[in-house]
């Protein structure tokens, strides 16, 4: 099983996308960067991740404000990358902005889902994106 | 450079503005008055030097014509077959009948003052005098001899076909001048008989005076003078009586022509037969005029007369003329010109005056384009701020309430055991206030959206969008019984995105406040109201009392209790925010626990 990487500075939102895996048994390995420079690291395998195992995620939850490379950026360079840009890429984030809807599917993401206030929502937005991007979803072979 | 477009405007930059348009206008009339008036002062000196030309040449025929005249005169009175006849048979009857012809002649050519024929011991044979006018033959005893006169002794001298001409001079009786002054040339010619023996002289003595007459009116109109001078520089014909004749009063040492106009002289007298040129500022003109081939001349010695000129017939036209002429046509010009400078500076003014609002005029659209760019600016930063405050909202706000909520539901779910009914309550108590203020941050932020959305202009199929939400609404809540009537084919220019956010809280609003009917009646329509059309959406709900439809569209306001319908307070709110951006109006009508209806129009 790939794992998921989900890039999240807030520590409970964390907790909670955690939680609302856990409580829907998805079993896959959730790796955290909490920055868009440790996802880079991570994607890439440079920096605090060089000697991980390789291999690339399942899917990546990304929120969009992020410190030091917001997640607009990341997703632009996950995007340029040969090595990277056919992974599925899911914005997760608090924003309903337009601008960032549109400067996010414009980069490419895959999805864009807001994370409702109502945790009740939210443990169902993570069964469903979990429904969908590790069992119903045929990833690219490469 | 819109600083020097701001300049201020005094009333000395206005003046300096008038003069600047002034000045070239009024170099340019300056420029083409002078042309005008050099144009027409030339043109009135050319005027004058060839009327004084002409008038030369007129003079010059007259005199030339005359001179002609009178000795063909002579030739043919001295070749009379009656004087012929007389002379051979000394007939006093022939005598008689010369005389007559003498007498016919002398009236008739009205040219001579004397008529005579004097034979070759002086003695004057016949003679018929003018007598003013009344022609008389001479009686035999006043008859006088004039062997000692030129005249008579230069005719003397003459072959056949040549003429004397005297000089012209005045008329001398009895050793005096005659008085008044007789101006006279005498011609005269020799008389041969058949045999041609010479046997006497024929001599006319010509009235000079009207051959000076008739010089002296040709100068009119500005033209100056006309003189007539001999060829020593006398005036025969000048200025005034006393300068004229001067070597007839060798007393009187009157001026002559050659001593005033010493210049001129030197060029008529040393120069060609005619000529123009200006000689102290004067304008002379000039001719000489010879005698005819056949004319002789001199009192002392007999000479061809052609062999110089005789006299110099003379025109002169003083400066004063000229600068008199130039004077008035300048004074016309200045006039003139002065009144065109006049009308020019008043030109001037006017547009300088206009000019002078419509800088004004340009200057406050600058002014108020400045204000604007200025306002635009502060605006655009405003809406920036804006955009990064509701960014920052969306964001961060509901961040802690995400984790509120979602920890409370984690304590309740790992916790709850541990809690009581009270406890638990509370937690739920703790999550419903998260998500409300959830809620109430969404709705803020729609509000902010439409508040600084820029407004497109389509045509929007109310009626379709209508049936869109009320089909999501019954979605929502398919347990309820609602009667749903929407007018078709209601169409509005506006905003689709904005009346579709109008719309959707109109028809929940309708939604909700029905919630507690046993069917409830939604409606969306169009009707007549103060002769203008206007859209409505009612329902049979709760209603309000008109007593507070003032505060139906502030934010935050709110009629019902939260516990009776849920709600941010919002909504209205956000649509009249909408319809106001269409330059609309939104209004409630609506009578408690009667339903209410909401219209708008655009």
């Amino acid at each position: 099983m790939k794992p998921i990487l989900l890039v999240e500075d807030n520590p409970d939102d964390e907790e909670l996308t955690l939680r609302a895996f856990r409580k829907n048994n998805i079993r896959n390995e959730i790796v955290v960067a909490r920055d868009g420079v440790e996802a880079l690291d991570y994607l890439f395998a440079t920096g605090g991740h060089a000697d991980r195992e390789p291999g690339t995620p399942q899917v990546i939850l990304l929120d969009l404000k992020l410190p030091r490379l917001d997640g607009l950026e990341v997703l632009r360079r996950i995007r340029s990358d040969e090595r990277t840009k056919l992974i599925p890429v899911v914005i997760l984030t608090s924003s309903r902005e337009e601008q960032d809807l549109v400067d996010g599917y414009s980069l490419g993401c895959n999805s864009y889902v807001r994370k409702p206030v109502n945790f009740d929502e939210f443990m169902e937005a993570a069964r469903q994106l979990g429904m969908y991007w590790l069992l119903l979803n045929e990833a690219s072979p490469r | 450079m819109l600083e020097a477009a701001i300049q201020k405007v005094t009333p000395a930059n206005k003046v300096a503005r008038a003069v600047l348009i002034f000045a070239p206008l009024a170099l340019a009339a300056m420029l083409v008055f002078y042309l005008l008036y050099a144009t027409q002062l030339s043109a009135t000196q050319k005027v004058i030097a060839s009327g004084q030309k002409q008038l030369v040449e007129v003079g010059y025929t007259t005199l030339v014509t005359t001179l002609a005249a009178i000795g063909n005169d002579a030739e043919f009175v001295s070749d009379e077959p009656v004087l012929q006849k007389w002379l051979a048979s000394r007939d006093p009857a022939d005598r008689e009948i010369l005389l007559a012809q003498y007498l016919s002649f002398a009236r008739h050519r009205a040219l001579y003052d004397q008529v005579r024929f004097i034979g070759l011991d002086g003695q004057e044979n016949v003679r018929v005098n003018w007598n003013s006018g009344s022609p008389e033959v001479v009686p035999d005893d006043q008859l006088q001899n004039k062997a000692d006169r030129y005249y008579f002794q230069q005719t003397l001298k003459l072959q056949p076909d040549q003429v004397y001409y005297s000089s012209f001079d005045l008329n001398v009786e009895a050793g005096a001048i005659e008085q008044p002054i007789k101006p006279t040339i005498r011609v005269g010619a020799a008389v041969l008989d058949a045999e041609g023996r010479k046997r006497g002289v024929i001599v006319l003595n010509y009235l000079g005076q009207r051959v000076l007459d008739r010089v002296r009116r040709l100068a009119v109109d500005g033209l100056g003078e006309a003189w007539l001078v001999d060829a020593r520089g006398y005036w025969l014909l000048g200025p005034s009586a006393a300068d004229e004749w001067g070597f007839m009063y060798p007393g009187r040492g009157s001026a002559t022509f050659a001593s005033v106009y010493p210049a001129a002289w030197a060029q008529i007298n040393g120069t060609g037969k005619s000529g123009q040129f200006s000689a102290d500022g004067d304008l002379f003109s000039y001719a000489a005029v010879a005698m005819p081939d056949d004319a002789m001349t001199g009192q002392e010695t007999l000479s061809p007369a052609s062999s110089a000129p005789n006299w110099f017939l003379v025109t002169r036209t003083p400066a004063s003329t000229y600068s008199q002429a130039n004077l008035q046509l300048a004074q016309e010009y200045l006039t003139a010109l002065a009144a065109v400078l006049l009308l020019l500076a008043a030109i001037a003014w006017v547009v300088s005056y206009h000019g002078d609002r419509r800088r004004q005029a340009e200057r406050q659209v600058l002014d108020l384009n400045r204000r604007l760019a200025r306002d635009n600016v502060a605006l655009q930063n405003l809406n920036r701020e804006l955009e990064s405050f509701s960014y920052s909202v969306s964001h961060d706000l509901r961040a802690p309430l995400r984790s509120i909520d979602g920890f409370s539901k984690a304590l309740l779910e790992d916790c709850g055991d541990a809690l009581d009914e009270t406890g638990r309550n509370y937690l739920m108590r703790v999550r419903n206030a998260a998500q409300r203020m959830g809620n109430l941050i969404d709705d803020l932020l729609k509000l902010a959206r439409v508040s600084r959305s820029e407004i497109t202009s389509d045509l929007v199929d109310l009626s379709l969008l209508a049936r869109k939400i009320c089909s999501d609404l019954r979605q929502r809540d398919p347990q309820r019984k609602i009667e749903v009537k929407i007018a078709p084919d209601l169409q509005l220019r506006g905003d689709p995105r904005l009346l579709q956010i109008a719309l959707e809280n109109l028809l929940e609003n309708a939604w909700k406040f029905t919630s507690r009917r046993e069917l409830a009646q939604v409606e969306f329509g169009q009707m007549m109201h103060a002769g203008d059309p206007v859209f409505f959406v009612r329902d049979n709900g709760a209603g309000f009392d008109m007593a507070h439809a003032d505060k139906l569209f502030g934010v935050f306001q709110r009629l019902h209790a939260m516990t009776e319908f849920e709600g941010t307070g919002i909504g209205l709110a956000t649509v009249q925010r909408i319809i106001a951006k269409h330059g609309g109006r939104v209004w409630g009508e609506a009578e408690k626990g009667r339903g209410a209806t909401f219209f708008f129009a655009l």
